[in-house]
């Protein structure tokens, strides 16, 4: 055993949203005095704005700490942070995979959450010891005997002595530290044999192009290097091996139980997927390491530019996007109503949130989205079946023999009181019962429900009737058969495109009633009376008029407002920019976001 | 400057008190800088750099009529004394029923003012109190006869429609009651709701709402009511006997320049505008050294040939007699046909405008939608 092994000990933090991940990152980085307070930035694993703002952290990293324990040797510690959502769940079982054990903190004043036990099932199938520890003790609402009674009754874990942390206040992170380095066991040496190195993470950067994120489990890589991504296919000369301080260190080499990272002049991050397994093109392995799957989108929407002109703009914008997101997948689709735009998928709906975001943030893109569709299998009477993510391929009703729409396994953690509503809104969302189980004053529910039906307002709505208290995970299940129809929605007699979605057929009614309100809400009216109708297949199912406009007129404009008055001309003009032309009807933006935030009840 | 025909506003900040609806720069309770407000505003017309022949003086507010008569003469006797007034000077007030008074009016009619425009609003007691005025329907009735007793025979009486609570039966009779009074002229607008009053936020949490069919019902029977009168319109929101038409308000919309002294007041020198500071404070301090320039406490705004043109076509649309193209061509060197051939032949086909010897003008159906035709000149 190589002494280099048993002076590493790498490890992730699992943690529920909001319980203190990132602070307690800081505050070991802190402690291990790599970085001084004054290089520290406020969260320096959350790099981009969005994870700040969310609390969430979306692209993974490691960082790699050097801590003198109390038994007086030197330890390197590997941090592998891991993303905080639901949408993310591969990426972080892979990042679990690169390690031996897991911190997993528990807010000593919310205890358990749904996402915490997703979790802990990750880290347990990849055999990772786990450490607990309780955060926010330094609250007054905290009860850390509450927080360890959890940790021992529904994950059988002994927490008598976790240390009873405040990662804000920065209080007892030397015991969280001495944690590490005696319950999580060294990595094992195994540098005799042929290189396996686990991809973790890809980043681009436009200097070094890829910057693939490995733990290496068998073998060594250095510089000049041939090698192979086992699952990828592709070869790459290895430019620079190195591990993670408080930036890239290059090293001489990365060897059995290392992390860190390589670079080799790779262009694309589809090339470095997450999860596949480096070996060399010289010696390599028999068998790539276990685990690796092909991401593939769930979630489906058109992107347009709010603003027709800025297709080129878009297309480049998305492409940079993708040079770090590996599993964001884009084409270029065309609509009657918005124009040229993209048919974007998604991991799920906070990828598509978060990408929005970035859009917006990044690039200063305004973009209009569509009704986001999950894939549907449609199985023709011909036999063959065909994949539909748009429901502008939706083949006609006399080609369809049946459909089938995908399931998942969804967990909802909720406080006691509110489990009657919660069961209310699965419920309507065709959601079936399987368990519930008592957590303290909580409940975890488990439901198998349509994923068409979460993609659709789910979250909002189960944060709603919870007042924030809900917490969902899911996981998809299966394809089952189901009865599905295209709602198409006219808007003075022109179909519009970008508004059909599919649905289950006896939520057809009320979701084609409660649109043709929405776009009522959200059309202004115009000279004319404008119809606004939802249908089946021709088949009209709900009607709402956007009634005539009757004024438009600024009452009075004397000598001292005429500057004031023209620039409420040009305003009003201004926003009637932004609008979108069917026919003869100016349609504004919002009505097509407002349709995507339908009130369920 | 293009035009000779100058118009002088004098803006005149104080007020007894606030109503619901108002956003202008007028202030109550703050009656300790009345004399000071004065004395910067005559040191301001002073200063003014060009002396000429002016055609109307429009004292606006606030409420003119809120401050001692005495210095409302005065202000008026520095402009006589600054500029030429025409020997048919249109020289107009603005009134609150309420701080009317014979003995004011006496002081106004023998400083040479002419006429009296008056805000009574609505003759309904109720809807006054909901809209903050201070006066009532008697204090109209006999306001209005007060002036008329005082000589003035040329007066306005502002009517609000689409108020908190009223139907177009309180209207009407709004409507008839000022007619009654024998007003030679009625400007009459629906209620604007403007951010940061009270009103509005009464609106926005839902206690009122309006109502864009009420609305038009109750701009139609004004017109109609007022009509049979007499009482013809000449802008969207104003309408008088033949002759009786604000020459004040009818050159800024015929594009006259005009010259605005006090705190908050606009003026149009033929291509720029100029903004004075609201902020009574910064006013008065300006001016209280008296030296400087005229618009040391203003805003310059140079226009472009491009601006005018879109603000010339704006107030030229609210007029009845429409947009004279001949007039347009003369002073922007273009064709208006010819420039605006397809937005021409748009509002005629839908309806809103019409085209005669000359003038392009909305309709009566056009007239509801100024806002929507104006802007696709824009």
């Amino acid at each position: 055993m190589g002494i280099k092994q048993e002076l590493t000990r790498n490890f992730s933090i699992i943690a529920h949203i909001d319980h203190g991940k990132s602070t307690l990152a800081d505050r070991l980085i802190e402690s291990t005095g790599m970085l001084s307070k004054r290089e520290m930035v406020e969260q320096v694993l959350d790099k981009m704005d969005i994870e700040r703002e969310r609390g969430i952290t979306i692209k993974l990293q490691a960082v790699r700490l050097i801590y003198k324990a109390k038994d007086g040797k030197e330890y390197f510690l590997n941090l592998i942070d891991t993303p905080g959502h639901v949408d993310f769940t591969y990426e972080v079982s892979r990042s679990l995979a690169a390690c031996e054990g897991a911190v997993l903190i528990v807010d000593a004043t919310q205890g358990i959450q749904a996402q915490t036990m997703a979790n802990v099932y990750l880290a347990v199938d990849n055999d990772l010891e786990i450490v607990p520890v309780i955060n926010k003790i330094d609250l007054p609402s905290a009860d850390p005997d509450m927080a360890v009674r959890e940790i021992e009754d529904y994950i059988g874990l002994p927490a008598q002595d976790a240390p009873r942390i405040s990662a804000k206040e920065g209080i007892n992170i030397d015991q969280v530290l001495e944690a590490i380095v005696t319950k999580i066991p060294h990595p094992e040496d195994n540098t005799d044999k042929p290189l396996r190195a686990l991809v973790f993470d890809s980043v681009y950067d436009p200097y070094l192009g890829v910057i693939c994120s490995i733990r290496v489990r068998d073998g060594a890589i250095k510089a000049g290097d041939r090698i192979t991504f086992m699952a990828g296919g592709k070869q790459f000369d290895v430019d620079q091996v190195g591990v993670f301080t408080d930036r890239l260190m290059p090293v001489a080499k990365l060897e059995s139980g290392d992390v860190g990272y390589f670079t080799a002049s790779i262009k694309d991050v589809g090339d470095t997927r997450v999860g596949d397994t480096v070996t060399l093109a010289t010696h390599p392995a028999e068998e790539p390491l276990p685990g690796y799957k092909e991401v593939r989108p769930m979630v489906y929407c058109g992107i347009y530019p709010a603003d027709g002109s800025r297709y080129e703009d878009l297309k480049e914008d998305l492409a940079k996007l993708k040079l770090n997101d590996a599993a964001l997948s884009y084409e270029p689709e065309t609509s009657a109503a918005l124009g040229f735009g993209f048919r974007c998928g998604f991991l799920g709906l906070l990828h598509l949130e978060v990408t929005m975001q970035r859009l917006d943030r990044e690039f200063d893109m305004d973009v209009i989205t569509t009704f986001p569709s999950v894939v549907y299998k449609v199985i023709k009477t011909d036999g063959s079946v065909v994949e539909v993510d748009n429901p502008a391929n939706l083949p006609g009703p006399s080609e369809i023999n049946y459909m089938e729409e995908p399931y998942v396994d969804a967990s909802i953690m909720t406080p006691e009181e509110y489990v009657g509503s919660v069961m209310d809104l699965c419920q309507k969302r065709r959601g079936e019962y399987v368990t519930m189980e008592y957590i303290e004053n909580r409940v975890l529910l488990k439901y198998v429900m349509p994923l068409n039906e979460i993609i659709y307002d789910f979250f909002d709505s189960l944060k709603s009737r919870t007042k924030g208290y809900a917490s969902l995970d899911y996981e998809l299940k299966e394809y089952r058969r189901s009865e599905l129809v295209k709602l198409d929605i006219y808007i003075n007699g022109d179909i519009v495109d970008a508004l059909s979605f599919i649905v289950f057929s006896d939520n057809a009614y009320p979701r084609g009633r409660s649109i043709a309100q929405k776009l009522k809400e959200n059309i202004p009216r115009q000279l004319f009376e404008i119809p606004i109708q939802a249908a089946i297949g021709g088949k009209i199912i709900a009607r709402e008029t956007v009634k005539a406009l009757r004024k438009d007129v600024i009452a009075k404009c004397y000598g001292g407002d005429v500057s004031r008055k023209k620039k409420l001309l040009e305003k009003q003009k201004e926003g009637k920019k932004r609008m979108r032309q069917i026919g003869t009807v100016s349609i504004p933006q919002e009505a097509f976001t407002a349709v995507l935030k339908l009130d369920d009840d | 400057m293009i035009n000779t025909d100058k118009g002088i506003y004098i803006h005149i900040p104080f007020c007894a008190s606030k109503c619901a609806y108002c956003d202008f720069v007028s202030y109550a309770g703050m009656d300790s800088l009345v004399d000071s407000y004065f004395e910067a505003l005559f040191r301001q017309i002073e200063l003014f750099p060009y002396d000429g022949a002016v055609n109307t003086v429009y004292f606006g507010g606030g409420t003119p009529s809120y401050v001692d008569a005495c210095l409302i003469a005065e202000a008026l006797e520095k402009t006589a004394k600054r500029f030429t007034l025409g020997r048919d000077c249109e020289i107009s007030l603005e009134a609150n029923p309420n701080s009317l008074s014979p003995e004011k009016l006496k002081v106004y009619k023998a400083a040479g003012i002419n006429r009296i425009s008056m805000g009574a609003q609505s003759m309904d007691n109720d809807i006054l109190r909901l809209i903050g005025r201070a006066h009532r329907r008697n204090d109209i009735i006999r306001a209005a006869e007060d002036v008329q007793k005082a000589g003035f025979s040329n007066f306005n009486l502002d009517l609000m429609f689409s108020l908190p609570c009223q139907t177009a039966e309180d209207f009407e009779d709004t409507l008839k009651a000022a007619v009654d009074l024998g007003a030679p002229h009625i400007s009459c607008y629906s209620l604007t709701l403007e951010e940061n009053t009270p009103i509005y936020r009464l609106y926005e949490d839902g206690t009122y709402s309006q109502d864009d069919e009420a609305d038009r019902q109750m701009y139609h029977m004004a017109l109609e009511i007022l009509a049979s009168h007499g009482l013809k319109r000449y802008e969207i929101s104003n309408f008088a006997l033949p002759g009786m038409e604000c020459r004040h308000n009818t050159d800024c919309w015929d594009f006259c320049s005009y010259a605005g002294f006090g705190a908050a007041a606009c003026s149009f020198l033929g291509n720029a505008r100029l903004e004075t500071t609201g902020d009574i404070g910064e006013y008065i301090r300006t001016f209280a050294e008296g030296t400087g320039e005229w618009d040391a406490a203003s805003v310059l705004y140079e226009e472009t040939a491009g601006e005018l043109a879109e603000d010339y076509i704006m107030l030229a649309l609210r007029k009845a007699s429409g947009l004279d193209e001949a007039d347009f061509s003369a002073r922007f060197g273009e064709d208006f046909r010819e420039k605006y051939q397809d937005i021409i032949n748009e509002t005629v086909s839908e309806g809103l405008a019409e085209e005669e010897r000359g003038f392009y003008r909305l309709t009566d159906l056009g007239f509801d939608f100024a806002g929507y035709v104006t802007k696709k000149f824009l």
